[in-house]
C-alpha cells in the first residue's frame, strides 16, 4: 500500500521557519523556501552546524512552533487546521529532554503513547492493549516491560520512548538527536533498529543528528541545513557527490573525505610522499589508515617507497629495508620519529 | 461500539504472544481492587467509630441503624449522630479526600514530591484570603457567626487566596526547578501569609487571637450542615473534575513538550488543575483551617501502596487514604472522648507528614525529580 500510494508522510511546501523574540515584535526568519516532503517507509536524517537552523526547522515540522510562511502538510493536511489530538494521532516526537515519570513500568510509560486514541477517563480498550504490545516488541523492549522506567540504561531508556512513540501509531515518527548520549555499539543497534522500523511501520523517520557518517550510511534521504537559511534536500550520496555537504561543513583546512565519508582537517605538515602497500584484504585497510595517519599517501601503484605487511597480531612492517612490529611503531618510522628498531623486530 | 470488533481480534492475538502474562495481570488487578476495597473498609470504620465514639459513646448498632435510616430506640441517640457527629466526621472525611487528591496534582504539576497545599503555603494564602474579608467588612467573628450568603463571600476569598499563592509558587517554581528551593520558598510565603494574619487580626480585636488559633491548627470540630453543604458541593464537584484530569497529568509526568505532542492541552491542563487545588485546598482551610501534611503524605503512601505513579488510580487512592488519615487523626486528636479538651489536628497529622517528609528527602527522591 505505501509503494502504491506516493502521497508523502509529511511534506513542507515553500515553508518559512524562524521566531519571534517577542510577542509583536519582527519574526527572524531563520528558513526560508523550504520544499521536503518525506514518503511513508523514509528514514530521513537531518544534518546541519549548530545554529543553523535545526532545532527551529523541527520544531516548526511537528507544530510546535507556527511557520512564518508556507505549509506543513501531514498525510496530505495541513498541520494547522488539524487539533492537537488529530496531530498527535498522525506525528509522534522523542526529544532530548530526560524523563522522569517516578514510578511507572515500561508498559506503562509506552501505554501513555495511546492517549490520543483513549477517552477522556483514560479507559484502555483491547486496540490500545495490541497497539503497546506490538510497539513493545518493535522497539525491542518487550523484554522489559515490567521494569520500571528509572532501572534503565539510557539506551533501554531511549528505546522506550521509541516504543512509547510507535504506540501512537504515527504516520510520521520524529527523533531528536535520538543517538546523542549513547556509545558507539548503542548507537549502531539503534540505527538498525530505526532502519527496521522504517520498513516494518511504513512511517516516515526523520531524525536530527550530528552524526554525518550515519547520515550518509543510513539515510534513504538527507535534509542538510545550510548556514546560509536554505534546505537542501538528497540522496546522501547526490549530497556528497555534488559539494552541499563539503560546503556546508567544511571550514579553513578542512576537506570532505570521499573515502571515509566524513570530514577531514587537512594537515599541512604532510609529507605527501606516496608508499605502495603490499598487503591484502583487512590488514591493506588497516595499514594504509596508518599510512595516512602517518601524513604518507597509500597507492597500488609501483614507487619509491614500498610498505609490506605480513598478518600476525601484532602484524610485521618492512618499509625500504627498515622493519619492526605492529602499527604504532609503523607509523612512529613514516613520521621519522624513531632510527632504532624496537627490541623484538631485531631478534625476530 | 467500535472497539469490540477489534477487541476479538486482540483477545485471539493476546493469548498467542504472551499466556503467563494473562495470570500476571489478573493478579496486579487483584490487588489493586483489594486494595480499594481494605481502604474503603478502613475509611467506613473509621467513620462508624468516629460517629459512635465520644463524651457519649453510642453503641455501634445504633449508628449503623441511623446511618441506614431505620428507627433508633433513642432519640437522643438519634439527634447526637445527626447533628453533632455526622457533619463533622463528614467534614472531616472530605477535607481529607480534597486535600489528598490537591496535594497529589500539586506534586505532578511541580514536578516536586514535596508539593502539598500546607506546606507551599497555599493554606495560610486561604487563610490570609478569608481574614481580609472577615476582618475587612464586619468584624463580627470567624465563620460560624456569618450567614451563607457571607460565608460564600469569605470561602471566595480563601479560595482567591489560595490561588495567589498557588501562582507565586508554581512560577517560582517553573524557574527554580529545585524541589528544595521551592518548598522553601513555600514555606516562606506561609509565613509571609500568617504574618500578615497576625498582624490584622492584632490591630482589629486582640481577642480574636484564640479564634485565629483554631483557624491555623486545623479542627473539624466546629463545622455545622449549613456550612457542610458548600464544603460537599465544591469538595464534590472539583474531585468529579479530577477524574478527567487524571490522564492529561499522566501525560505531564513525561514533561510539557511529551504532553503536548500527545495531543494535550498542557496551558489547560495546568489551569485546571491549579484551579482544582486551590478551590480544594482554600474551602477546606475556610471551614476546617489549615490541616497540614495531608496532601503530603496520602499520594506517597497512595503511590507506594499501588507501585505506581499513574494517577487514575493514585488519585482515587490518595482521597481515600486522605480522608482515613483526617478521620483517624481526629480519633486520636480528642474524638474518642477520653479526655474533655482537644488537640489542634496538626499536631496528629504531623506525625505522619514530617516522617513522609524526611523519607523522601533521604531518599533522594527529591533531587532526582529535579
Amino acid at each position: 500500500m505505501t509503494t502504491e500510494n506516493p502521497r508523502p508522510a509529511l511534506q513542507a511546501v515553500a515553508l518559512a521557519a524562524g521566531y519571534r523574540r517577542r510577542r509583536r515584535h519582527p519574526a527572524v526568519t531563520v528558513l526560508r523556501d523550504v520544499h521536503l516532503a518525506a514518503r511513508p517507509g523514509d528514514l530521513i536524517a537531518l544534518i546541519g552546524p549548530n545554529g543553523a537552523g535545526k532545532s527551529t526547522l523541527l520544531r516548526t515540522l511537528v507544530g510546535a512552533q507556527p511557520p512564518l510562511a508556507g505549509h506543513v502538510l501531514l498525510d496530505g493536511r495541513d498541520l494547522a487546521t488539524l487539533s492537537p489530538r488529530q496531530r498527535a494521532r498522525r506525528l509522534a516526537v522523542t526529544l532530548t529532554e530526560p524523563v522522569d515519570v517516578g514510578q511507572m513500568s515500561v508498559e506503562a510509560v509506552v501505554a501513555l503513547g495511546r492517549i490520543p486514541y483513549r477517552s477522556w477517563v483514560g479507559r484502555e480498550s483491547g486496540r490500545d492493549r495490541a497497539a503497546v504490545d506490538r510497539a513493545l516488541v518493535d522497539a525491542g523492549v518487550a523484554d522489559l516491560r515490567d521494569r520500571p522506567l528509572t532501572d534503565l540504561s539510557d539506551g533501554e531508556r531511549q528505546r522506550v520512548m521509541v516504543a512509547r512513540a510507535l504506540a501512537q501509531e504515527p504516520a510520521v515518527l520524529v527523533l531528536d538527536e535520538p543517538t546523542a548520549f549513547l556509545d558507539v555499539a548503542r548507537r549502531i543497534e539503534f540505527a538498525a533498529m530505526l532502519t527496521r522500523l522504517a520498513a516494518t511501520t511504513g512511517a516516515a523517520i526523520v531524525l536530527s543528528t550530528h552524526d554525518l557518517g550515519f547520515a550518509l550510511r543510513r539515510a534513504d534521504q538527507v535534509w542538510l541545513v545550510g548556514g546560509d537559511g536554505t534546505v537542501t534536500a538528497g540522496a546522501p550520496e547526490d549530497l556528497a557527490y555534488g559539494d552541499a555537504v563539503t560546503r556546508t561543513f567544511t571550514g579553513e583546512n578542512m576537506s570532505f573525505d570521499d573515502a571515509a565519508a566524513t570530514i577531514v582537517v587537512a594537515d599541512d605538515t604532510r609529507p605527501g610522499a606516496n608508499v605502495r602497500v603490499v598487503a591484502d584484504g583487512r590488514l591493506r585497510q588497516w595499514a594504509e589508515h596508518a599510512v595516512r595517519r602517518a601524513g604518507w599517501e597509500p597507492t597500488a601503484d609501483p614507487c619509491d617507497h614500498v610498505l609490506s605487511i605480513e598478518h600476525g597480531a601484532p602484524c610485521r612492517w618492512h618499509v625500504n629495508g627498515a622493519r619492526g612490529v605492529g602499527f604504532e611503531s609503523l607509523v612512529a618510522h613514516l613520521r621519522g620519529r624513531t632510527a632504532t628498531l624496537p627490541e623484538d623486530a631485531r631478534t625476530g | 461500539m467500535s472497539i469490540s470488533g477489534a477487541g476479538v481480534e486482540d483477545a485471539v492475538e493476546d493469548e498467542a504472544v504472551a499466556p503467563a502474562r494473562g495470570t500476571r495481570v489478573r493478579r496486579r488487578v487483584g490487588y489493586v481492587v483489594g486494595l480499594f476495597g481494605l481502604l474503603t473498609l478502613l475509611l467506613l470504620g473509621a467513620v462508624v467509630v468516629l460517629i459512635a465514639q465520644g463524651s457519649i459513646a453510642i453503641p455501634i448498632g445504633d449508628v449503623l441503624r441511623v446511618l441506614t435510616g431505620q428507627e433508633v430506640g433513642s432519640a437522643v441517640n438519634r439527634t447526637i449522630v445527626l447533628d453533632a457527629r455526622l457533619p463533622k466526621v463528614v467534614a472531616g472525611l472530605l477535607a481529607g479526600a480534597a486535600l489528598a487528591v490537591g496535594g497529589a496534582q500539586m506534586q505532578t504539576l511541580f514536578r516536586n514530591p514535596l508539593a502539598d497545599p500546607f506546606v507551599l503555603g497555599v493554606s495560610s494564602g486561604a487563610i490570609l484570603g478569608a481574614a481580609i474579608v472577615i476582618l475587612g467588612t464586619s468584624g463580627v467573628g470567624w465563620l460560624s457567626g456569618l450567614g451563607l450568603v457571607s460565608q460564600l463571600g469569605v470561602t471566595g476569598a480563601a479560595v482567591a487566596g489560595a490561588a495567589g499563592v498557588l501562582l507565586i509558587a508554581l512560577g517560582i517554581a517553573r524557574r527554580m526547578g529545585d524541589p528544595v528551593v521551592v518548598l522553601v520558598v513555600g514555606v516562606m510565603l506561609g509565613y509571609l501569609a500568617g504574618a500578615v494574619v497576625d498582624m490584622l487580626v492584632y490591630y482589629t480585636d486582640p481577642d480574636r487571637l484564640q479564634a485565629l488559633a483554631t483557624f491555623t491548627r486545623g479542627s473539624v470540630r466546629n463545622v455545622t450542615w449549613n456550612e457542610l453543604q458548600v464544603i460537599a458541593v465544591s469538595c464534590a464537584a472539583v474531585l468529579v473534575l479530577s477524574v478527567f484530569l487524571a490522564q492529561p497529568l499522566n501525560a505531564l509526568l513525561l514533561g510539557d513538550r511529551y504532553a503536548g505532542s500527545l495531543g494535550i492541552n498542557v496551558r489547560r491542563v495546568h489551569f485546571l488543575s491549579l484551579a482544582s487545588v486551590a478551590v480544594l485546598s482554600g474551602i477546606t482551610t475556610a471551614y476546617c483551617g489549615a490541616i497540614g501534611f495531608v496532601g503530603l503524605a496520602a499520594p506517597h503512601l497512595a503511590r507506594g501502596l499501588l507501585r505506581t505513579s499513574d494517577h487514575r488510580l493514585v488519585l482515587p487512592a490518595s482521597a481515600l487514604i486522605g480522608a482515613v488519615i483526617v478521620l483517624v487523626a481526629e480519633y486520636v486528636a480528642g474524638g474518642n472522648g477520653l479526655t474533655r479538651t482537644s488537640l489542634p489536628l496538626n499536631s496528629v497529622t504531623a506525625f505522619v507528614g514530617a516522617p513522609v517528609i524526611l523519607w523522601v528527602l533521604l531518599s533522594g527522591r527529591a533531587r532526582r525529580q529535579a
